[in-house]
């Protein structure tokens, strides 16, 4: 279970890289930050956890 | 000389398995549990603030102007925070610190270090350089 929770981390943190990088469509929301750009952020909950991942995207067009 | 040794030897037990299985190995079992559960707390502490830290660091480098790069950095931060739990939020209180190897902060090929200490579990750093054409 404990690994379980690890490995969705890991797993959710690559996703939101990859689509602050690339753009893309994901279960994420979209924080707009002061002078552009963004912060991708996915929340889900996994075994009681939460789970939550953070990336910055440079451009507001991804 | 070894008859009663070897009578002795088998002599049949009147011990229970299940009362000897329990009292040597559940204490085991409960050191190991809580070890595993600490090991995982810690390695996500770890993940959670080396991310944060990046994060924070990138927001800063990536701001359009000087006055907005430190205000970014926390922002990011803020908005970890207002996803995470009341009891998350009191128990674990996450700070950020920025360090720039040279005064102005925000010029061109300075680096700068963002580092996010959660709790006391853990405590990350990570740097980036400030755009040469900036």
């Amino acid at each position: 279970m404990q690994l379980d929770v690890m490995k969705s981390s890991n797993l959710s943190q690559g996703e939101l890289a990859r689509i602050a990088i690339e753009g893309g469509e994901g279960s994420h929301n979209y924080y707009p930050l002061i002078g552009g750009g963004s912060l991708l952020v996915i929340n889900q909950k996994q075994s009681n956890k939460k789970i939550i991942a953070v990336a910055v995207n440079e451009s507001s067009n991804n | 000389m070894s008859l009663p040794i070897i009578k002795f030897l088998k002599k049949g037990s009147n011990g229970s398995a299940i009362t000897e299985f329990l009292i040597f190995t559940l204490p085991f079992f409960t050191v190991l549990l809580i070890l595993v559960t600490q090991i995982h707390s810690k390695s996500m502490a770890l993940l959670e603030s080396k991310n944060l830290a990046r994060q924070a660091v990138r927001a800063f480098v990536t701001s359009p102007t000087p006055e907005l790069a430190m205000i970014r950095a926390y922002q990011v931060i803020d908005l970890y925070k207002s996803n995470l739990s009341q009891d998350a939020l009191q128990s674990r209180p996450i700070n950020l610190t920025i360090n720039c190897q040279e005064f102005a902060c925000f010029s061109p090929g300075n680096k700068v270090s963002a580092t996010v200490s959660i709790g006391r579990l853990s405590t990350s750093t990570a740097s980036e350089y400030v755009d040469l054409w900036r």
